[in-house]
């Protein structure tokens, strides 16, 4: 009776709970093990199964740098635009960056018009605070000649579509855009800078973020949930994975960031194997990046 | 052998509060005030279970994007200990105060948060503690850190484990880190909340005991 249409809107946290528990009683005993044999999520998906992934990279003309990524639905795209400023007082000789993450009315029933939502400044927040404690753009790079001149970058991610896990979506379309970006060179000698639009280089980008999230729904761990699996999850865990080139081929050993909260609690050997998992995930994605900006120089 | 830093605390320090807490661990210090079961405004009432509402003030300001990443943080936690469904059709509010940040600020206003719902009264499935190791680039360890060593650090992981079950409630990591370096502050992060559980057991015995105030407890691990 669960898995009748009417059950889904009504009863949704038991219809899913019934898609993952599986058929087979011997197994039932298994429910806290994170890869069901037999359980499959309404998506037809396992446990650990993530949707595809695509990504279209400097499709935005007008921006240094952009990037569109589809994971499953969801839909985000992310603009580079890169202005010339004063460095910041406190940390003197660098650039900086702006990182931006809006959830407008188009990209899901929920959102109504008006201010920020607390999910949209928390995602907002965690890609600032990854990409600059990271170090994952070379901030010293971004200065300009010796006359307090250098870079600033906006990074503008906004989500088209949300069928859940945005945050995966929003890391890997900011990535992709700032792999994309480049800056116009600019020339100090003669006094005044002269900023030449046709001559570009590419960013210094020593770490690339790329997360992987699980949402928590009662004993289950769901890799890369959809947006109803999401809103009946009571947790969520999210790997922020660095990677970076050695050799030509991306290592993705480095952890830029562990974030679990909510309900249940894990013990902690099976947040290290989450971890372990992600790292195998984010290497997919870093070989995906590359391929899609195959022509591009790093 | 990890330590932490002097950790003082004082229960009751709000009069109008039905739970507050002041916490000092080293130079890092924070107030927090526990408010219900009180009445719930519509839109925010569950039938099931008490709605909840955490906010953070910084020492300075309004409090912006950064308050509310705290927030959502320390949010996970209540959800996980506190036997919300008790008390359905209510609103239980928690506020912290940040008085100075000096290091291993999330662990701090994590056993403030702790130390107030204790000492409201209000049903808890289990205490949770915190800590905060900072990692050095060479594979060293800090636990507890100060701001100096914060700032100095490659890294700062803030694990806030369940003090019965010693299962990871949540983690915050913020810098560049090791698998090897993870594990490492996990294990920590599970020693801090066994000795912690002690020293919640010690804090109650002595409110009850009407001894309100007792500082300069150094706790090692």
């Amino acid at each position: 009776p669960y898995l009748s249409f009417f059950a889904r809107a009504l009863q949704p946290a038991e219809y899913l709970a019934t898609f993952l528990v599986s058929p087979n009683p011997l197994l039932l005993f298994s429910v806290g093990s994170f890869v069901q044999e037999h359980g499959l999520r309404p998506d037809g998906r396992k446990a650990d199964e993530a949707r595809p992934v695509t990504v279209n990279t400097g499709s935005v003309s007008t921006a240094d740098g952009s990037a569109l990524v589809r994971m499953g639905g969801t839909l985000v795209t992310c603009g580079v635009k890169a202005e010339l400023s004063n460095p910041p007082v406190e940390s003197g000789d660098c650039g900086y960056l702006v990182c931006n993450v809006d959830l407008p009315p188009l990209c899901s029933p929920r959102v109504t018009p008006g201010p920020p939502t607390p999910r949209g400044q928390s995602l907002s927040q965690h890609l600032q605070d990854t990409l600059i404690s990271c170090r994952c753009v070379d901030v010293k790079d971004l200065i300009v000649g010796q006359d307090n001149l250098c870079w600033v970058l906006y990074l503008d991610v906004v989500c088209l579509c949300d069928n859940g896990n945005v945050r995966d979506a929003v890391f890997f379309a900011a990535t992709a855009a700032l792999r994309n970006t480049s800056l116009p060179t600019v020339d100090v000698s003669s006094g005044s800078p002269e900023v030449s639009y046709q001559q570009r280089h590419p960013l210094s980008l020593p770490h690339l973020p790329l997360a992987i999230s699980y949402s928590l729904f009662e004993s289950h761990i769901l890799l890369d949930p959809f947006h109803e699996e999401e809103e009946l999850s009571s947790g969520h865990v999210s790997v922020v994975v660095l990677s970076h080139l050695k050799m030509g081929q991306p290592d993705c050993k480095l952890i830029g960031g562990l974030t679990k909260s909510g309900p249940p609690s894990l013990p902690s050997q099976k947040l290290i194997e989450l971890v372990h998992r992600a790292q195998k995930r984010a290497r997919l994605l870093a070989d995906l990046l590359l391929t899609a900006s195959g022509d591009k120089k790093t | 052998m990890a330590e932490l830093r002097p950790l003082r605390c004082e229960f009751g320090v709000l009069e109008r509060a039905d739970g507050s807490a002041r916490v000092v661990q080293g130079a890092t210090s924070v107030l927090a005030g526990v408010y219900g079961p009180a009445e719930v405004k519509a839109g925010k009432e569950r039938s099931n279970r008490a709605s909840l509402e955490i906010v953070v003030k910084p020492a300075r300001g309004q409090g912006g994007v950064r308050e509310r990443f705290l927030e959502q943080l320390l949010a996970g936690c209540c959800e996980q200990c506190i036997l919300a469904s008790l008390h359905p059709h209510t609103a239980l509010s928690v506020v912290l105060q940040i008085h100075t940040d000096q290091g291993s600020l999330l662990s701090t206003l994590c056993l403030a948060l702790c130390l107030a719902l204790v000492d409201s009264g209000l049903p808890l499935s289990s205490p949770f503690s915190s800590l905060s190791t900072a990692c050095s680039p060479d594979g060293d360890l800090l636990t507890d850190p100060s701001l100096a060593q914060e700032q100095a650090s490659q890294s700062l992981v803030t694990v806030m484990t369940d003090c019965s079950s010693g299962r990871v409630i949540s983690t915050h990591t913020q810098g560049v880190c090791s698998l090897q370096q993870l594990e490492s502050s996990l294990a920590h992060a599970e020693k801090a909340g066994e000795k912690m559980k002690q020293f919640y057991q010690k804090a109650v015995q002595r409110r009850l005991a009407k001894d309100a105030k007792f500082s300069h407890l150094n706790i090692a691990i």
